[in-house]
């Protein structure tokens, strides 16, 4: 059996009559890039809220390196090694870029119950945050407010602030949104760079992203997985055309 | 952070707070050479109920956190004080320990229990957030007051007088001017204190939590612990402000742990400006003053004092530490031109 960094079990997500997740059960491998595709509404963010801890599914279980995390809340979940970037940019305004992959670090080296010595001065969380915002490409911006970045560069400091975490998996949803070409482009490349280090789950719009990064793709719809195969297959499956790329 | 944001971080925190306490420093001499006595008192005032800004602003502009019971730690500290001297001056003991008016012993003892009770307090209150957290925090603030009106034995309503004379160790401090310096060297320790602490890893996670508390749960920090922590170091330097009160005014009433005081707190903080340590040290002086100054001239000095206050938040939306700051860098914007 193949190396099984995330198992999902028939999981269960309901939001009043909706089903957002329905049974859906899903296999990462360790250090493939797996994209997540579906319409709109499939319920992808309620799945990797689900994956993250910021929501309890109904039935069904999760296991992380063959440990049942269902249970965990989301902090404990972040040091067991899941990192997410949030598809809305979720920063602390009056924080900089380097605060931000800082305070990640720190919480990766244990309980943050230190008050004399100054965060913003300690080489022990200054080193490693600035190499994760190197990674993305904003070392020039590592002291700008997260308030004053563009909007690309947000993106890109919310995949700082996970590699910081160096995380097990990485839960990237849609970290492309709303980008221009340029950036996208930009970012493509940076993820095509990461996904050598770390197992990544992908979720993503632009497909053409999607295709030349994911190792595997599964469709998701209406909270169920249709299909998982490899890129070539599933570009050209005749149930996956039909429910999703539609022509 | 870089050198440069160092040297900004110390020309914004360091050199205010050394302005304000060398100020405070030189009032006593100011009221030896004009011969008024008085000023030394509102100055003791200044400093005490700056303590409690200061202290009450670590949860307020850093953790995000508006409590409407800090003036019950700040009267708990008092009233451990003046009930430890009642049972000193009545040659009663307290249950099993006999009643002392020593600061040495009594503070450490307002520390001890404002700790005990503010953890119960803040363990409760911090299950809710926002306007929910400010309800339940006022609702303790009352049953601590009601607590104080219900202590019978030490006055009741008409508060608690100190009979005994009030020493630190060996050393008298019912003399007006040393009690003075001791309370300023509390007010330093208690700015160098949080200042330390909101700098520090446990104060990055404090102020990313008032901010965006999904990020720091994302990152794998539960902020809840964090925040209690906050709020007991808050809650006790409240209460050590307090404790000062009554051993400097040698009286402690339920009047001073009423939820306007608590009120009150709040505004000196955001009146001197919630986002710098020091800010709520210039919020209290502020405070104290106007109170003093508007009451003499008018028994309507509120209406006055509400305007005022509506005024300087509006235009000054970092408090009066923005006009500070503001003034400082055009001077040193001019210096560096001329």
């Amino acid at each position: 059996m193949a190396d099984v960094i995330l198992a999902v079990d028939r999981l269960m997500k309901s939001f009043g009559g909706l089903r957002a997740t329905n049974d859906l059960s899903l296999e990462v491998l360790r250090g493939e890039c797996h994209a997540i595709i579906g319409p709109n509404g499939a319920g992808k963010t309620t799945f990797i809220s689900q994956l993250q801890g910021m929501l309890a599914p109904d039935a069904g279980t999760i296991t992380l390196n063959g440990r049942d995390i269902t249970g965990e809340p989301a902090h404990r979940r972040a040091r067991l090694g899941i990192a997410r970037s949030f598809q809305i940019t979720s920063l602390v305004p009056d924080f900089s870029v380097l605060d931000h992959a800082a305070l990640a670090v720190q919480a990766r080296l244990g309980h943050s119950f230190r008050f004399w010595k100054n965060a913003r001065r300690d080489p022990a969380l200054v080193a490693p945050a600035r190499e994760a915002v190197e990674t993305v490409g904003l070392a020039s911006r590592e002291n700008t407010l997260a308030r004053d970045l563009s909007h690309g560069e947000a993106r890109q400091l919310e995949l700082a602030i996970a590699i910081a975490q160096q995380p097990k998996l990485l839960l990237l949803d849609e970290p492309m949104a709303g980008m221009g070409r340029k950036d996208g482009v930009a970012m493509t490349e940076l993820l095509a760079r990461l996904k050598r280090d770390y197992s990544i789950i992908l979720i993503e719009h632009d497909m053409q992203a999607v295709f030349s990064l994911a190792d595997r793709i599964s469709v998701l719809v209406a909270g169920h997985i249709i299909k998982t195969g490899a890129p070539e297959v599933i570009r050209t499956d005749p149930d996956v055309r039909a429910a999703y790329l539609g022509h | 952070m870089a050198e440069p944001a160092t040297n900004l971080s110390r020309l914004r925190d360091v050199v205010p707070t050394l302005l304000i306490l060398a100020a405070l420093a030189a009032t006593p001499m100011v009221a030896l050479a004009i011969g008024d006595p008085f000023i030394v008192k509102v100055a003791t005032r200044v400093v005490i109920f700056a303590i409690a800004a200061v202290a009450l602003n670590f949860v307020v502009g850093y953790g995000g956190l508006v409590s409407l019971c800090h003036a019950g730690f700040f009267g708990i500290g008092g009233y451990v004080v003046g009930i430890l001297a009642w049972h000193d001056f009545n040659a009663e003991p307290l249950w099993f320990i006999s009643g002392t008016s020593d600061l040495a012993i009594s503070l450490p003892a307002a520390i001890l229990l404002s700790a005990m009770i503010a953890t119960i307090v803040g363990a409760i209150s911090l299950r809710t957030s926002g306007p929910y957290f400010l309800m339940i925090t006022l609702a303790f603030n009352q049953m601590f007051y009601y607590g104080a009106i219900a202590l019978q034995k030490y006055g009741g309503d008409d508060g608690l007088q100190i009979m005994s004379t009030i020493t630190l160790g060996p050393l008298d401090v019912s003399n007006r001017y040393r009690f003075f310096y001791l309370a300023l060297a509390v007010l330093a320790l208690t700015l160098l204190l949080v200042g330390r602490f909101v700098d520090s890893r446990f104060g990055m996670v404090l102020r990313a939590s008032s901010k965006n508390e999904t990020r720091v749960i994302a990152v794998g920090v539960d902020p809840w612990l964090y925040r209690l922590a906050a709020f007991v170091v808050s809650a006790v330097l409240t209460a050590v402000a307090g404790a000062l009160l009554a051993a400097g005014q040698q009286f402690i009433s339920p009047v001073d742990m009423g939820w306007d005081r608590s009120g009150d707190l709040v505004v000196m903080a955001v009146l001197g400006g919630v986002g710098v340590v020091w800010g709520p040290a210039i919020g209290a002086a502020a405070f104290v003053v106007l109170e003093l100054v508007l009451s003499s001239w008018t028994t309507h000095w509120q209406f006055v004092f509400g305007l005022l206050i509506v005024l300087i938040v509006v235009s000054l939306r970092g408090g009066l530490a923005d006009l500070a700051q503001t003034l400082f860098a055009r001077r040193s914007g001019e210096a560096k031109h001329g």
